[in-house]
């Protein structure tokens, strides 16, 4: 099953922070280049989409803008009584606000520019309330709830949005691209919303749980109640999908991470206590999300604002067990890649992948792949650059093989050609402010391509004077000088060469 | 392996059941025995392949009468020539008949029939006791017919016992929708001389009852 993998975040009680957990793993994975789709489906207590909205996390709405969750589910509905099918429905694009690129580009590390995040939740300004009670979803009967869920499973599956990510420029067509992740944050308690966010819908769930009496009570029931065994997951288990790999701690027979939130940083001695029964119940330790000051006075994006914090890192860990439980996280996908026999498009994706979320891993591989793969115009190839260039100690080469593959592409492609020459010999330039000696040959087929004679030679005399080795054979197999090698200045200097 | 025997070498001497009045009328399997060898005598289960009888269990004929008193068995007191494709059945006044798959499909479908009508009638007067009885009737006839089903899910709605409704409605399942279903039930219950409303659907109660272990089909 690719990507999209579904999670759902639930919660028997409220105020436990699952709303807030899911946002902060979204922007955590944008972060480390995912595209990720939050839906609030917390219908009768909206909270994420407000919130990003009044803080001004969104970008300004297409148009009207009319459309929101609850439109997609009633048109699902529709779809659904007519029977018909998740294809039916219009592109998700309809119902999502975008967080707004300068937001993202915020994030640390920068790789958020390799990511994408849209929100799609309920608009509050338009007779919500009506909307929401003319659904009707207390009415359906759970063959329709499964329907439905299953629905919206296909449906987030398939959607693609137009993106243009790092390493694409700007004039450049968007990509086709897939969301990695579809985050929902589901409603409380044991209700037909629940069933719709918990049932088919999801591939996983994480499970957030006080630890009072009432919310491990709850969670408890709630687990019992939707069939998940409240017991670690054994080895010989079947796998629930193909990215399951059936390890870690989580439960089942649906991939379920337990989360403890909010865990006191006081109250030692209690607090151990109650995790210590949550562990002796479940036969496992969830993952704890501590209580901040700050999140229970003002709510933000925490990993992004205050990054440094130790409900930050919690955040981020959480984020890892997710990416784990679809076989996203760097070991994974490191591992993933040595087993391939040869570099191939899908393995320079996933050292892409495995680059933006942790460096020490990716980094090596990029380094690895710029030597052995072609150059191209390969989406994945100019992000591996793009990646390599904001990576210290391989900036100069990573941002001279890019160059040298927009201008591959440039002498190959009929459409941008002025555009990606510009933007490669921009990137030379780039290289020389840094490193003087640096990319003259190139500069100099760069010019010659364009049937510029004199600044053709005015770059391979500067690269010869800077002591590259250059011979006579070399330029005369190079194509991209065919244009000048009549020039008489140009020829006579080449004439000038070794002969060897 | 036991020996297959040809049907045409064996005779009907009773059937292996003991039936009461509320399992009538029933398809039953005949205990056979041997013409040639009248002591060799053949229990089920067996099955039936180009008019042989293969893996029956054979029991001596003077075991029979074990058998029967320890109520295992009902012997005729006769016999009858065993016959290809053919059915035994015993009706509401415990008379057996042997005959073709046809013949005996048709007159079980007949009296399925005729319980159904008399059921619904039944119902209708408001006799929930008679009503359900037939339908036991009709059942016992005609296991793939849906409406007996449907009048004994009523029968147990208007008495206030939903888990005897979906306990119908998960037999009735093999022959018919969930959705269907209901919709007949809701007629009987209509035909009612009391109306009797709409029972909650015990599912929408339970929205999120064992969704989590429901696999996402792939797209």
């Amino acid at each position: 099953m690719p990507f999209p993998y579904i999670f759902t975040f639930y919660s028997y009680k409220g105020g436990v922070g699952r709303s807030m957990a899911m946002m902060n793993v979204a922007y955590t994975l944008a972060s480390w280049g995912r595209h990720v789709l939050m839906v609030d489906m917390d219908l009768e207590a909206p909270g994420i989409s407000g919130f990003l909205s009044r803080s001004g996390e969104l970008a300004p709405p297409e148009g009207a803008h009319p459309k929101d969750i609850v439109t997609l589910l009633e048109e699902a509905l529709g779809v659904m009584r007519a029977g018909g099918g998740a294809d039916d429905l219009p592109p998700v694009s309809n119902y999502t606000r975008a967080v707004a690129a300068s937001r993202l580009e915020q994030l640390k590390p920068k790789l958020g520019l390799l990511g994408h995040l849209d929100v799609l939740g309920p608009d509050l300004e338009r007779d919500y309330m009506c909307r929401l009670a003319g659904l009707g979803l207390q009415h359906l009967t759970q063959d329709e709830l499964i329907a439905l869920s299953q629905m919206l499973h296909s449906y987030f599956k398939a959607q693609r949005f137009p993106f243009r990510p790092l390493g694409v420029e700007d004039f450049d067509p968007p990509v086709d691209t897939p969301y990695d992740y579809v985050l929902v944050d589901s409603r409380t308690g044991i209700t037909e919303i629940g069933g719709l966010c918990v049932g088919p819908l999801a591939d996983r769930l994480v499970v957030v749980t006080g630890l009072n009496d009432q919310n491990i009570t709850g969670t408890m029931a709630f687990l019992k109640e939707a069939g998940i065994q409240p017991k670690p997951r054994s080895k010989d288990e079947q796998p629930w999908d193909d990215a399951d790999r059936v390890e870690g701690p989580s439960l089942g027979p649906k991939p379920t991470i337990l989360v403890a939130s909010p865990v006191p940083a006081g109250e030692i001695k209690q607090r151990d206590a109650r995790l210590g029964d949550l562990e002796k119940l479940f036969g496992m330790r969830p993952i704890p999300l501590t209580y901040h000051p700050q999140m229970a006075l003002m709510e933000s994006v925490f990993v992004r604002d205050c990054p440094k914090e130790y409900l930050a890192d919690q955040y981020r860990k959480l984020a890892v067990r997710v990416m784990e439980h679809v076989g996203d996280d760097a070991a994974a996908l490191a591992a993933k890649i040595q087993t391939l026999d040869r570099l191939s498009q899908e393995s320079v994706g996933a050292i892409v992948r495995a680059a933006s979320q942790d460096q020490g891993i990716g980094a090596p591989l990029l380094r690895q792949v710029h030597w052995r793969v072609d150059l191209g115009d390969r989406l994945a190839m100019r992000q591996a650059f793009s990646l390599l260039y904001q990576v210290a100690g391989t900036g100069n080469t990573a941002v001279g093989d890019w160059a040298a593959a927009l201008y591959s592409h440039a002498t190959l492609a009929s459409d941008e050609k002025d555009e990606k020459l510009e933007r490669a010999a921009l990137k030379l330039m780039l290289i020389r402010q840094t490193r003087p000696s640096g990319g003259r040959y190139n500069m100099s087929c760069l010019a010659a391509w364009e049937g510029n004679a004199d600044e053709a030679l005015h770059w391979l005399r500067a690269a010869a004077s800077a002591g590259q080795k250059i011979s006579q054979p070399e330029i005369a197999a190079n194509t991209d000088f065919d244009r000048v090698r009549d020039d008489p200045a140009f020829a006579a200097y080449v004439q000038s060469l070794p002969e060897h | 392996m036991p020996s297959p025997h040809s049907v045409d070498d064996l005779e009907i001497v009773g059937y292996a059941n003991v039936l009461s009045e509320t399992m009538l009328p029933s398809v039953v399997p005949p205990v056979f025995r041997l013409k040639a060898d009248p002591d060799r005598a053949f229990l089920p289960p067996y099955s039936f392949n180009a008019g042989f009888l293969c893996n029956a269990t054979e029991v001596p004929a003077s075991e029979l009468d074990e058998l029967r008193d320890a109520g295992e068995i009902t012997l005729f007191g006769g016999v009858s020539p065993a016959r290809r494709e053919f059915e035994l059945w015993v009706d509401q006044s415990f008379h057996w008949h042997y005959q073709s798959f046809d013949e005996a499909r048709r007159e079980l479908g007949r009296i399925a029939s005729e319980a159904i009508k008399q059921a619904t009638d039944a119902l209708r007067e408001g006799d929930l006791p008679r009503a359900e009885r037939l339908a036991g009737v009709a059942i016992s006839a005609d296991d793939r017919r849906v409406e007996p089903l449907a009048i004994k899910a009523a029968v147990r709605r208007s008495r206030g016992n939903p888990l005897g409704e979906r306990l119908m409605a998960e037999l009735a399942a093999r022959v018919a929708g969930e959705e269907s279903f209901r919709i007949l039930v809701d007629g009987y219950c209509a035909a009612l001389p009391q109306s009797v409303p709409a029972a909650p659907r015990i599912d929408s109660k339970r929205p999120m009852h064992d969704v989590a272990t429901i696999r996402p089909k792939a797209a």
